[in-house]
């Protein structure tokens, strides 16, 4: 649940039940207080009326002072009532039930006893307690409504910077050079939040570029000594008569600088890619690399008797570096290749600015997410260095081309998406 | 032939003086800058293997200078950085070729001779070894005047061959200069044997002698004195 609509339920909640419980409360409350009033003023008529009967002294004075009031009437009574006694009562109109109040009483008329009945009408009264009552209901309404609005509005205008900070981290890239920018907010929270963000990913950028540097710097420190390696070897072997027993030992000494000199290369090739130094860009066809990959990779399809099906090719162009777009489309084939059965199968397919290279192989003796990573590979003595795909990967990040791989028993798939290209220089 | 190889790493500089020293040719070495200015001063020389790190500046500063002087020597570059940028500005500066450590000795020795060709070309754009005759620029191949087809990295591995004569040259050096690329993945020996087998095959169809020997698997050696 976003941030903002917790703190405004919550409120919105409380706004809710004060407004349930109010209301009626509050209707109750005034209702009350009217019938209070009434009764109050039934009393104290009742009281004028007492004094007012010490004026009346004929029968027909009486008639024409009840005739006066309509909301007063007397009988006579044989005996002194025991009490007075207050309640509601309803009278109909010709249209309607009106609500009364009516005080039962005991008045005395020339030293005779009555009973006194005095009503009020409580029609208007309800009107009106309705009314204040619906008044009150908006009031409340607006207010609670208003309050929860503005601390909504508010509330938005004080998170913009965190979001504007989550919006920037999530555009963050370690390897695009730029550290994240946060301007200052008008919130102390926020700044030190954005300062400790800012600490952290400059911290980790420096470790990112020291560690890129030390795997460049390592890996032009080694070409020296893998040099003089080399070429002493290439003198040992010579003017001598070796047995076989060391040419052997030389030969896996090739071997091993051979390696050597490849992981290294790979090496420095992907930390010149990440550091963009193929800023070269053409207008280049997929078709064509592609055709130029097979023809390089013939004499290794050839050897390992693999059995190439290429489809006819729907080109499609893409703005890049001619060398890196070669190597990856290279790479991507030649680990189909290598990363085969003897006499297994590829085929390419190039088709609505999709390339899909499919090889039989063996399952993945690792998860497949790890497939583009560094140094994995197969663990059967096959030649991989482990940085093919690994390279093919950095390439295709470059162009921001969208690379899959998918395996179903037993075809190993790969695919570019070449459409969404967008060249990075 | 006489060199002058401007490396400040000694090993590597002991190491190719006493590979060229085996040639035949004359190696003077320099150390450092102002060591080859000096050499360079007192003799003239046919090659030129110059280190571009090199204590106390760039050897791209040096062969700027040898330029400037109008000086005839072929110019190798070495370079432990591979870098398109410094492979460009020394194939600008005037250098004859380029190679990235680490390199094999036999691959230095086939670019030296390619570039003492190119110089000094008295007309022998060709190699003539017994029935076989190489045609350097066009890249043909003749066995008794007859052209015969070879593919181009059979064509490739021949003249790497044949620029090592009677020298081993290792199967790691045949899969390097085949290859030359940067692909991530390691040079195959698979397909040297493959190349070689097909060359050898094509050589023999058209009447040529096996020159070119295995060494205990180690690498070949192509030796035309020698032959069966």
């Amino acid at each position: 649940m976003k941030l903002l609509n917790k703190s405004i339920r919550q409120l919105a909640q409380y706004a809710l039940l004060i407004f349930l419980i109010c209301v009626p409360l509050f209707y109750f409350i005034i209702e009350q207080l009217y019938i209070q009033d009434v009764d109050d003023a039934l009393f104290l008529k009742r009281d004028e009326l007492r004094v007012r009967a010490s004026h009346l002294h004929t029968q027909r004075d009486i008639d024409l002072w009840l005739a006066m009031d309509d909301d007063v009437r007397i009988a006579p009574l044989s005996r002194t009532a025991a009490g007075d006694s207050i309640y509601f009562t309803q009278y109909p109109l010709p249209h309607e039930i009106e609500p009364y109040r009516e005080l039962v009483s005991s008045i005395t008329i020339e030293n005779r006893p009555y009973r006194l009945i005095v009503r009020a009408s409580l029609l208007e009264s309800r009107d009106l307690i309705i009314g204040i009552a619906e008044a009150q209901a908006v009031l409340l309404l607006l207010l609670l409504a208003g309050w929860v609005l503005i601390i909504r509005f508010r509330s938005r205008k004080t998170w913009r910077p965190f979001y504007s900070t989550i919006a920037k981290l999530r555009q963050y890239e370690l390897d695009g050079g730029h550290l994240p920018n946060f301007e200052p907010s008008a919130i102390r929270e926020f700044d030190d939040l954005n300062k400790a963000i800012t600490e952290l990913v400059s911290r980790n950028h420096r470790v990112y570029l020291s560690q890129k540097a030390f795997i460049e710097n390592a890996s032009h420190e080694m070409q020296t000594p893998l040099a003089i390696f080399r070429s002493k070897l290439d003198n040992m072997i010579e003017g001598r008569s070796l047995t076989t027993r060391e040419s052997e030992d030389f030969e896996v000494l090739y071997e091993a600088v051979q390696r050597l000199h490849q992981l290294n290369k790979g090496l420095l090739l992907l930390s010149r890619i990440g550091n963009n130094q193929f800023p070269e860009s053409s207008d280049l066809s997929v078709a064509m690399l592609l055709h130029n990959s097979v023809s390089f990779l013939q004499d290794m399809i050839e050897s390992k008797g693999i059995r190439l099906q290429l489809e006819p090719a729907q080109d499609v162009r893409m703005q890049g570096s001619e060398t890196l777009v070669q190597m990856m489309i290279t790479n991507l084939l030649t680990n189909a290749i290598q990363h085969n059965h003897p006499n297994g199968t590829v085929s390419i397919h190039l088709a609505d600015a999709r390339l899909t290279i499919v090889n039989s192989g063996h399952p993945l003796p690792f998860p497949s997410e790890d497939l583009f990573t560094r140094f994995k590979k197969h663990a059967s003595p096959q030649k991989g260095l482990g940085l093919g795909l690994a390279i093919v990967k950095e390439i295709a990040d470059k162009y921001a081309l969208p690379l899959r791989y998918e395996y179903s028993d037993p075809l190993h798939s790969f695919s570019i998406h070449f459409q969404s290209s967008k060249a990075i220089v | 032939m006489k060199l002058l190889i401007i490396e400040d790493e000694p090993a590597l500089q002991q190491n190719i003086a006493e590979y060229f020293h085996r040639r035949n040719s004359q190696c003077v070495v320099a150390a450092h800058l102002d060591d080859a200015r000096e050499k360079l001063l007192f003799g003239t020389f046919d090659c030129i293997i110059l280190d571009i790190s090199l204590p106390g500046g760039n050897g791209l500063d040096l062969l700027r200078e040898i330029r400037e002087q109008d000086r005839k020597e072929g110019v190798i570059v070495l370079t432990a950085r591979d870098s398109m940028e410094d492979k460009i500005r020394g194939l600008d500066l005037g250098a004859d070729d380029y190679l990235t450590k680490p390199f094999h000795l036999p691959e230095l020795n086939a670019r030296i001779n390619s570039v003492m060709r190119r110089r000094h070309f008295d007309g022998s754009k060709h190699l003539i070894l017994n029935e076989l005759k190489l045609d350097i620029d066009d890249r043909q191949v003749y066995v008794h005047h007859r052209p015969i087809l070879l593919s181009r990295k059979e064509t490739a591995l021949l003249l790497l061959l044949v620029s090592n004569q009677r020298r081993i040259v290792s199967k790691a050096a045949i899969a390097d200069h085949l290859s030359g690329d940067d692909s991530g993945y390691a040079g195959n020996n698979d397909l040297v044997y493959s190349h070689m087998k097909n060359l050898k095959k094509k050589l023999a169809e058209a009447g040529c002698r096996d020159y070119i020997k295995n060494i205990h698997g180690l690498g070949y050696k192509f030796d035309c004195h020698e032959a069966p």
